[in-house]
């Protein structure tokens, strides 16, 4: 999603990540490097929802409107708003909610210098991270594993997941956790993850010719 | 018959010896050839790997980002070239030919920094010099400033930086090499420049120390190569990070394996530099 520095007004016209293009917010914006998975599966989602050319031209002008080098991890970008380095950073949201229940103060401090905006609303939805797992094809215990994987998409660590690292249940029977719940809900962008996967490396090229 | 059977025993004893030696060689020669080959494996792995496939990439690579990858990485070297010779060389120099209080407990602290990964040192001193470090807290406090837009302060994760941590971890390798070269060098040598009028380090130290300090450069510059999490962490585009790009963004092990071959170039022509220098270290020493 994308964190906005609640210190400017004119913030609120960001409704989608194709916004974030507009030469308005030059030299406002912070993100981590194009090459982190993250940044890649992203542009991977934006390639499927339009066209690879286009998707170069976005990732193009908003490295135009970089405020300084990408760098650092997802908590780096929301304490850079803080620090008054930029405006707006796209991150991850769990981060988030780490920062803002850290037990380290000044943490708790960049958390609370950004609002969140859920991209894309009225479209195609807010591109979505998993956490997955799977087993290997010439796994020995693979009814251990599947066991284990089920604990994983059980009620308890589904609860796990939501209250201890702010993500969203997997298992549909399970509750959104009250943290998550106050941030609002929002719709989410129903492309399958394979199709991430698949368009990952058109999505390095993307990366690699906008300098990202 | 005495003779004759003592003469026998003599004739098996050195048969004995001669064929346990060459068992005993096989031994090592086995041992030796056991772990070459456990060492190149992953090397072997890597030119083995090489030969897929690249499906066209190194066009866009080359397109792109290699050109990026090659100078960030050149210029990596050079930069911590010159802070490691610069801290490695002095401190060498300051050791053997000064004394000063505690100078023995510097000649062997000085080699600490070696045991620290530059990654490690690479967080500490961004987290001390960083916005919210408490030297950039100071200076704001001090000076009134509220936010990072009211003042200018140098980034220190940049190339620029990590030149600063990885010279500063690095260097023992050249203090190490430059130091026994001093050393080595005799005290007459020195005196002789001193009596003559020359400078005594640029003179004298520097030159007959040469051939180590560039054996020493040779081993900090394979360490820069290889290094992955310094670069990482100040988002510094080389070679290293690049194989990681090829390799896990694109999916492109063939690639990824070809692009290390290029390190290996890089690591090769080290080498060479290297056996050079030790080529003249010898010969310096018959002089």
């Amino acid at each position: 999603m994308i964190a906005v520095s609640k210190n400017a007004k004119d913030l609120t016209a960001i409704k989608r990540y194709e916004d974030l293009a507009d030469p308005r917010w030059k030299g406002r914006v912070c993100s981590r490097p194009g090459s982190h998975v993250y940044n890649r599966a992203l542009i991977a989602s934006i390639i499927s929802a339009a066209v690879s050319a286009e998707a170069q031209k976005w990732a193009a002008a908003l490295v135009g409107n970089l405020a300084r080098r990408p760098q650092g991890n997802d908590r780096a970008q929301v304490k850079a708003i803080y620090e008054g380095v930029c405006d707006i950073a796209i991150i991850n949201n769990y981060y988030f909610g780490k920062l803002k229940t850290s037990d380290k103060p000044e943490q708790r401090e960049w958390a609370n210098a950004v609002n969140l905006i859920f991209p894309n609303q009225s479209g195609r939805g807010t591109h979505v991270n998993i956490s997955g797992g799977g087993v290997a094809k010439h796994s020995k215990s693979k009814e251990e594993a599947q066991r284990f994987l089920e604990f994983l998409t059980s009620k308890k660590a589904q609860d796990l997941y939501g209250a201890i690292n702010f993500e969203y249940p997997v298992n549909a029977g399970v509750p959104v956790s009250d943290g998550l719940k106050s941030w609002g809900t929002f719709k989410e962008d129903k492309m399958p993850i394979a199709k991430i996967a698949e368009l990952a490396p058109e999505a390095q090229k993307v990366i690699d010719r906008v300098g990202w | 018959m005495v003779e004759a059977s003592s003469s026998r025993k003599l004739a098996t004893d050195v048969i004995g010896n001669f064929s346990s030696t060459v068992a005993q060689l096989n031994a090592w020669v086995v041992l030796c050839w056991v772990i070459v080959l456990l060492l190149l494996v992953p090397i072997a792995a890597v030119v083995i790997a090489a030969f897929g496939t690249s499906s066209g990439l190194w066009l866009h690579l080359s397109q792109t980002v290699l050109p990026r990858y090659l100078w960030n990485t050149l210029a990596l070297m050079a930069g911590v070239s010159i802070v490691a010779l610069g801290f490695g060389v002095t401190t060498a120099w300051a050791v053997t030919r000064y004394d000063f209080p505690a100078r023995r407990t510097f000649e062997l602290m000085l080699l600490l920094p070696a045991a620290v990964p530059a990654y490690l040192i690479a967080y500490t001193y961004t987290d001390f010099l960083e916005y919210a470090g408490p030297v950039q807290g100071g200076l704001r406090d001090l000076f009134g400033w509220r936010n990072a837009r009211d003042y200018w302060f140098p980034e220190i994760r940049s190339l620029g930086g990590a030149w600063l941590v990885m010279g500063a971890v690095l260097y023992p390798y050249v203090f190490m090499m430059a130091r026994a070269a001093f050393l080595l060098t005799p005290a007459s040598y020195y005196e002789t420049a001193m009596v003559s009028g020359r400078n005594v380090f640029w003179g004298v130290a520097i030159p007959l120390a040469r051939p180590a300090i560039v054996a020493g450069l040779a081993l900090v510059l394979m360490e820069v190569l290889s290094d992955f999490g310094t670069v990482e962490y100040f988002a510094i585009e080389t070679l290293t990070l690049g194989i990681f790009n090829v390799w896990l963004g694109m999916n492109s092990l063939a690639t990824a394996a070809q692009l290390s071959l290029v390190a290996f170039i890089f690591v090769a022509a080290l080498l060479i530099v290297e056996q050079k220098a030790r080529l003249q270290r010898r010969y310096a020493d018959k002089s």
